[in-house]
């Protein structure tokens, strides 16, 4: 920044005395400093939109151990890689949008939950409608409702509202047919309003894929009362919301949830399952071949057989976790609750009546022709060890496809509170049940497991 | 010692700056110790994202420059987690034009760098000193 300026000197002539030769005006030293120049203005990078995700809805979204027929799990594991992290489920079976809207700004902690409490948001999933369409309301009579239900929703979060679309109900249902064509008129109207708001709404008709080319409901997806969906609807919507283009750029771009860190275990870190990086072969259960130590694989119920083995990750796989695989080839169903099981022991602190409050399950799921017309679910649950319950909802992947699952994988995550009525546990295990739908001997193809975490 | 210099030499001080750095140049977001000068970054730092600018960094009047945050472009996913100290200016070809701390006083930076989050200028701007 300093530029000097050369000193101009006049040399003296020889025979001339010293004073007689400077220059005129005298001597100019030193020099001038040009002053910085100002920077201002700033950089930064987009805040990104919070992982942090609650379901708003009615039966179609509730949680019940067994009993939540919301695609948001397949979705967030098949279009986010499981980033996103479901802390709350206020999904009420029977509400209309009115009651919603009544309730929407209730602590999530009420008994009539809404979604207020929370701390940081980012998105909230959204299904309703049915209950209104069910009356044949028409959408001119429930849409200022639905406008503020928006309205009170976006002031919960900080990122997009999902709306989920009204899927078709079936003949069993009375009327079903004129019920269908308002159900239509429900989904024309979410998506204007959607629409109108493309920064805080974003409207996906994942129920399109459920209907016939006359908007009746498609047979072997519903349950028999024709409203709620089979697991198979549910997978159904799980897939196509993922595939949807702009659901995957609002959720995609999030780093994996998954831990590939051995140390990443208690007591260093609050993670509970002892061996999430599948090391070891000194797991057993019933089913023949190699199982990661501290697991165990084999059937809840009679007539299960299957083989069990490690495999490496992929070449180029960027998480180098072996897999546990897991080959049923007999599977036994009599309506006893038959499940191929899955279980291993938690290692943490000591678990009270309030403490942990909630834990983040998350793990990586791989298909490999699996056939899941032979299943219904898959369900984690974390066990207490005095109560033998579950202490939180379980994290859900509802399956029975139309045919064998191929997706390369999927990771599901469930973050949610615990249950209510807690008590102190003698310690925590886990128990992932794969429910059957019927009994089979054969091959089913298999289903790859790694990184499973119990986090909080 | 007080140097002022014409509203016209400060445009044409800073205007040097926007033909040096021509089309394409690139603002480059470092981590760890600002290297000293303009000399090459080497070991301790670390290249968190690279903003390529425009036809021309920005344009100049009354001895400033109105940096074009429009036209920049960037990878998103090539950028790497962390939080910058110090920025580059850099012809297309790699000639360090100038480097700047970020923080109080100059250019600011708010969060950090994320791997899938773009960059956000925000009203750059130059303004040669001697006013």
């Amino acid at each position: 920044m300093a530029s000097v300026v050369t000193p101009l000197v006049y040399r003296v002539a020889s025979g001339r005395p010293v004073n007689a030769g400077r220059w005129p005006g005298g001597r100019v030293g030193g020099g001038i400093t040009l002053a910085d120049a100002v920077m201002s203005g700033t950089f930064a990078t987009a805040v990104p939109t919070s992982v942090n995700t609650a379901l708003m809805g009615d039966s179609l979204t509730t949680h019940l151990l067994g009993y939540n027929w919301s695609p948001f799990w397949w979705a967030n594991g098949l279009a986010a890689g499981g980033a996103l992290k479901l802390i709350a489920n206020a999904g009420i079976s029977g509400n209309t949008i009115g009651d919603m809207l009544a309730r929407v700004n209730n602590a999530y902690t009420n008994a009539t939950p809404g979604l207020a409490g929370l701390g940081t948001v980012g998105r909230i999933f959204l299904r309703a409608g049915t209950n209104d369409c069910r009356s044949q309301t028409p959408w001119s009579s429930v849409s200022s409702n639905a406008s503020a239900l928006l309205t009170a929703l976006k002031a919960l979060c900080t990122g997009r509202i999902i709306i989920l679309s009204v899927p078709p109900v079936g003949p069993t249902e009375a009327n079903y047919a004129a019920i269908n064509a308002v159900t239509l008129t429900y989904n024309t109207g979410w998506a204007a309003l959607a629409a109108a708001d493309p920064t805080r709404l974003l409207f996906v008709n994942d129920s399109a894929n459920l209907r016939d080319g006359s908007g009746a409901q498609l047979s072997g997806y519903f349950n028999g009362d024709g409203i709620h969906n089979d697991g198979r609807a549910t997978w159904r919507e799980g897939v196509d919301l993922a595939a949807d283009t702009a659901f995957i750029a609002e959720v995609s771009g999030y780093p994996s949830p998954l831990s590939t860190d051995a140390a990443d275990i208690y007591p260093a870190q609050p993670q509970w399952n002892p061996n999430h990086v599948m090391a070891g072969t000194g797991g057993g259960g019933g089913f023949t071949g190699q199982v990661a130590t501290g697991y165990s694989v084999g059937g809840y119920g009679s007539g299960f057989a299957g083989t069990v083995a490690k495999v490496a990750a992929d070449v180029g796989d960027p998480n180098q976790t072996p897999w546990q695989r897991v080959s049923p080839t007999q599977v036994g169903y009599t309506g006893g609750g038959e499940a191929l099981l899955i279980t291993a022991a938690l290692s943490g602190r000591a678990v009270t009546s309030v403490d942990p409050a909630g834990l983040d399950i998350t793990v990586e799921v791989r298909f490999n022709a699996f056939d899941t017309t032979k299943f219904k679910w898959s369900r984690i649950m974390i066990m207490g060890g005095t109560s033998s319950q579950p202490i939180m909802p379980d994290l859900d992947l509802k399956m029975g496809g139309e045919s064998s699952i191929t997706h390369s994988s999927v990771v599901a995550r469930i973050a949610m509170p615990r249950l209510s009525g807690g008590v102190s546990e003698s310690g925590l295990s886990l128990r992932w049940e794969w429910a059957t739908r019927s009994a089979f001997t054969g091959s089913m193809g298999s289903f790859d497991f790694r990184c499973l975490t119990v986090r909080g | 010692m007080a140097t002022n210099f014409s509203t016209a030499l400060r445009t044409a001080v800073v205007g040097a700056i926007v033909t040096q750095a021509g089309a394409g140049a690139k603002l480059k977001f470092y981590s760890g110790t600002r290297p000293s000068g303009v000399t090459a970054v080497g070991g301790g730092t670390t290249l968190l994202g690279t903003v390529t600018l425009g036809a021309a960094i920005g344009t100049t009047s009354s001895g400033a420059i109105d940096w074009d945050e429009a036209s920049a472009t960037q990878s998103n996913g090539s950028h790497v987690s962390g939080t910058p100290t110090f920025v580059d200016l850099e012809t297309s070809a790699g000639t360090i034009l100038f480097r700047t701390d970020l923080g109080a006083g100059s250019w600011t930076f708010t969060g950090a760098i994320a791997t899938g989050q773009n960059i956000t200028l925000s009203s750059l701007v130059t303004t040669s000193g001697n006013a």
